[in-house]
């Protein structure tokens, strides 16, 4: 497969600031790419780079095969973007701010334009300084639709969308990637790459630390266990791989590896169980996993 | 209420300090040129019949009340002093109303136990006291000239008063406009009418005592700024006027404090219309967007230029006039004007040209800021994200910029040529424009050195553009006055404009300034196509 976006080593020092450390992203034609990672790790300094606006310090980076930073009005013409902050003109309305942005990449269609601002919900006649913010980022998010790109970029999109307008965006991107576009979305709503991306990079401290299909990603995780027995948790413990063994009243808790499932069930079948919850990995628990130490680390001190 | 205050105050603390100081500065230094300058009773004289004649001094100045020291001081500076105190009790008042209630702030602070006045009864203190503050510094910078205390006192009085007024009247303006930016336009603009009101009814006074009293007409008691100017300091003082500037802060502030009570968060009187669902054709790409952005701006000043202009051609000829009825003055008027070839109207129209050269280059700076509070505020990302390159916004933006200048320019020069027309000269209309567009260089420089800011430093665009016009508008405009060297006044860019219509035009620093501000231009052009986005 082609890669859309391809970044290798990518640096950015703003100031003494180590925004980026040797980021390595690279995005396949036609997936949905979920970039996750905490705030302050250095996403939206990425998108920008790769939008051009800023100029990486160091490491190699193309969009369409383009340098992003040189040839930014030439790969432009095929991105549609929008901001993790969207503000608009306060004195132009909606509608005004919709049109002028997508007249910048061509013009809008208009029957696309119209569907979405329906499907959206949104008031196009009011005037930018009076939108909530997340009628803000619909602004943005429909002029960024309302023209066919080869690539979407989208910085936390939904952070401000109540629960159906995430619905109408979800919508949007399965159209997109049905007409084979790529997009690369930045989120740290984890329930929203779950559902929508093919493959994942995270990143933390501007390093990327894992990346891979959530399939590959889940590998990484533990299945949290939580039966209901009076038995003794010295069995479980004996298991290798089983973590965190602790009893809470009637309930025995632990997480396993995924390396552990097998044995850990053939001694669940052992010992009689009442009753049974099992919680499968989250990227909640990835995160935990990957900042974990760190946030254990700032405990200490 | 106290809490709340002191937090506005924390806030402003630099900024009021440098309005208060700028204007202490202002008083200290122009009572200290005119003791320099008119030193003797009749140098004073001297100036003074020649203010009483001619209007249009009278309009720019005020009105001269006696020979003493103290009074020629108060004729030469107070109203100025007034508009800057008006100007920053406007700003004061509607960035603590309108503008926390615009950002929010207001809504955070309504959520605790305080009332929906509370914040803006805090405002109206601070006011009070920052308009006590100039007060005090102008008294103390009157004093130490060696001015009578008592006239140095009302002084301080009355341009603090003429604030105080202003803050009631931003108030209520902030109460009717729903933004900041409205609010400020609307009491910005009674600031203006305030300075307009007083001009013509002291133009149109009644002159006595030989030419070295006038007495307003009715409209100066139209103005708080004129109220101000009542108190005739050092000369027939009376503190009365002052009692009009309290009772319109008082009323004002109680309209405003009544108002809020009884209001909406986020209501005003004149509400926002639903606009256009689908933008206009002109609405497409970045030179679309940055025109849009400065059209009413660019009406804005240019009215003003227009006012200038009618000042200009409408006043010069009763200037002559009064001047040519008058043996003696004419000669007083002959010997002030020793070295200048031109005739006295050449050089009024000139003077005024400079005013409107300011303007215009106003008009231009706030056009090319623009392009810097797109970035800061997160919308030139948006707009790059399309297929716009920098230098494409910066290239837009000066254009509309440089259409700006040529706009109020114009305004301005053809205002003054009508009403030349109108007053029965037909032949000025063509020298009048041609006064105005010498104006032309000197604001292209302000605008292509903000240019380069703004590809160099580009934190600092706004407050280095706007700190640049002011210093390059003291230094070419009240240079002369505080009787700077000459290597500091040509500094400015507004000191190398020549003066037109005259005699004898020298061309080549025009020439240059268009020169140095193409290059400057092309440069931050190229530069800040090398620089990162910065918020």
């Amino acid at each position: 497969m082609k890669a859309t976006i391809e970044a290798s080593g990518l640096a950015k020092n703003f100031g003494r600031v180590r925004a980026l450390d040797g980021l390595e992203l690279s995005v396949a034609e036609g997936e949905v790419h979920g970039f996750l990672g905490p705030n302050g790790a250095g996403k939206s300094t990425t998108l920008r780079i790769l939008l051009g606006l800023i100029k990486a310090t160091s490491g190699g980076v193309t969009v369409f095969g383009l340098d992003p930073w040189a040839d930014a009005v030439r790969a432009h013409r095929d991105i549609a973007y929008v901001p993790g902050d969207v503000n608009l003109w306060p004195s132009l309305t909606g509608g005004e701010a919709i049109d002028l942005l997508t007249s910048l990449r061509g013009g809008a269609d208009p029957a696309l334009r119209a569907r979405l601002i329906r499907d959206f919900d949104f008031d196009p006649r009011k005037k930018g300084r009076s939108y909530s913010k997340g009628n803000r980022q619909k602004v943005a998010l429909i002029a960024a639709f309302a023209r066919p790109a080869r690539l979407y970029v989208l910085d936390e999109p939904t952070s401000g969308l109540d629960p159906v307008m995430e619905a109408a965006f979800r919508g949007e991107i399965d159209r997109v990637k049905a007409q084979g576009a790529t997009v690369l979305l930045s989120s740290h709503i984890l329930s929203e790459v779950e559902e929508l991306c093919d493959r994942v990079t995270i990143i933390r401290a501007g390093k990327t630390v894992e990346t891979g299909t959530l399939t590959e990603l889940r590998h990484l995780t533990r299945t949290s266990f939580r039966v209901t027995t009076l038995t003794d948790a010295a069995a479980m413990t004996a298991i290798a791989g089983v973590h965190d063994v602790r009893r809470e009243a009637d309930h025995l808790v632990f997480d396993a590896d995924t390396d552990a499932l097998r044995p850990v069930l053939q001694e669940l079948a052992a010992i009689g169980v009442a009753g049974l919850t099992v919680s499968p990995p989250s990227l909640e628990e990835l995160f935990l996993r990957h900042y974990g130490d760190e946030r254990a680390r700032e405990v200490a001190n | 209420m106290v809490r709340l205050l002191r937090a506005q105050a924390r806030r402003d603390r630099w900024q009021l300090a440098s309005w208060i100081l700028g204007i202490g500065v202002l008083a200290i230094g122009s009572a200290a040129a005119v003791v320099q300058e008119f030193g003797d009773t009749t140098q004073r004289a001297a100036l003074l019949m020649l203010a009483s004649g001619n209007p249009a001094l009278l309009a720019v100045r005020g009105t001269p009340d006696g020979l003493s020291t103290g009074s020629v001081i108060f004729f030469e500076i107070f109203t100025f002093l007034a508009v800057l105190a008006a100007l920053m009790s406007t700003f004061l008042t509607v960035r603590h109303s309108r503008g926390d209630e615009e950002q929010g702030r207001t809504e955070l602070v309504g959520g605790t136990p305080v009332s929906r006045s509370t914040a803006l009864g805090a405002t109206l203190g601070l006011g009070a006291l920052a308009n006590l503050a100039v007060a005090i510094v102008v008294t103390a910078g009157f004093a130490a000239t060696g001015l009578p205390l008592g006239g140095s006192v009302l002084t301080g009085l009355a341009t603090g008063g003429t604030g105080l007024a202003f803050c009631g009247i931003a108030a209520v303006a902030a109460q009717v406009c729903r933004t900041s930016r409205a609010a400020n336009s609307l009491a910005g603009a009674l600031v203006g009418l305030a300075f307009v009101l007083r001009a013509f009814g002291d133009a149109t006074g009644t002159v006595s005592e030989g030419g070295l009293r006038v007495t307003s007409a009715w409209p100066s008691w139209l103005s708080p700024v004129g109220w101000g100017q009542q108190v005739h300091a050092f000369g027939h003082e009376s503190a009365a006027p002052l009692l009009l500037q309290l009772a319109l802060f008082v009323v004002a502030g109680a309209v405003a404090l009544a108002s809020v009570r009884r209001r909406d968060l986020g209501a005003g009187l004149v509400g926002d219309r639903s606009g256009r669902a689908t933008a206009g054709p002109a609405l497409t790409g970045t030179l679309g967007l940055a025109w849009r952005l400065q059209f009413s701006a660019v009406i804005g000043w240019a009215a003003g230029g227009a006012l200038l202009g009618l000042f200009a051609g409408g006043l010069a000829d009763a200037a002559v006039k009064a001047v040519q009825e008058d043996q003696a003055l004419a000669a007083t008027v002959r010997g002030l004007l020793s070295g200048s070839t031109s005739s006295l109207l050449d050089t009024f129209v000139a003077a005024i040209m400079a005013f409107l050269g300011v303007l215009a280059a106003g008009a231009a700076l706030q056009a090319v800021l623009r392009v810097r509070i797109e970035e800061a505020e997160g919308r030139a990302e948006l707009l790059l994200s399309g297929a716009v390159s920098k230098a494409r916004l910066l290239v837009d933006c000066l254009a509309v910029a440089v259409v700006s200048i040529i706009v109020v320019l114009l305004a301005g020069g053809v205002v003054a040529g009508l009403a030349f027309v109108g007053a029965g000269h037909p032949d000025r209309f063509g020298s009048s424009v041609v006064a105005a567009f010498v104006q032309l260089p000197a604001a292209l420089v302000f605008v292509s050195v903000a240019a380069l800011v703004f590809a160099l430093l580009p934190r600092l665009t706004i407050g280095l553009g706007w700190g640049l016009l002011a210093v390059g508008f003291v230094l070419g405009q009240f240079g002369g006055v505080f009787k700077l060297p000459e290597w500091l006044r040509n500094l400015s860019p507004f000191s190398h404009t020549p003066i037109v219509p005259g005699d004898s035009v020298d061309l080549a620093p025009l020439a240059a300034m268009v020169v140095l501000s193409i290059v400057l231009a092309a440069a931050s052009v190229l530069l800040a196509r090398r620089r990162d986005l910065v918020a």
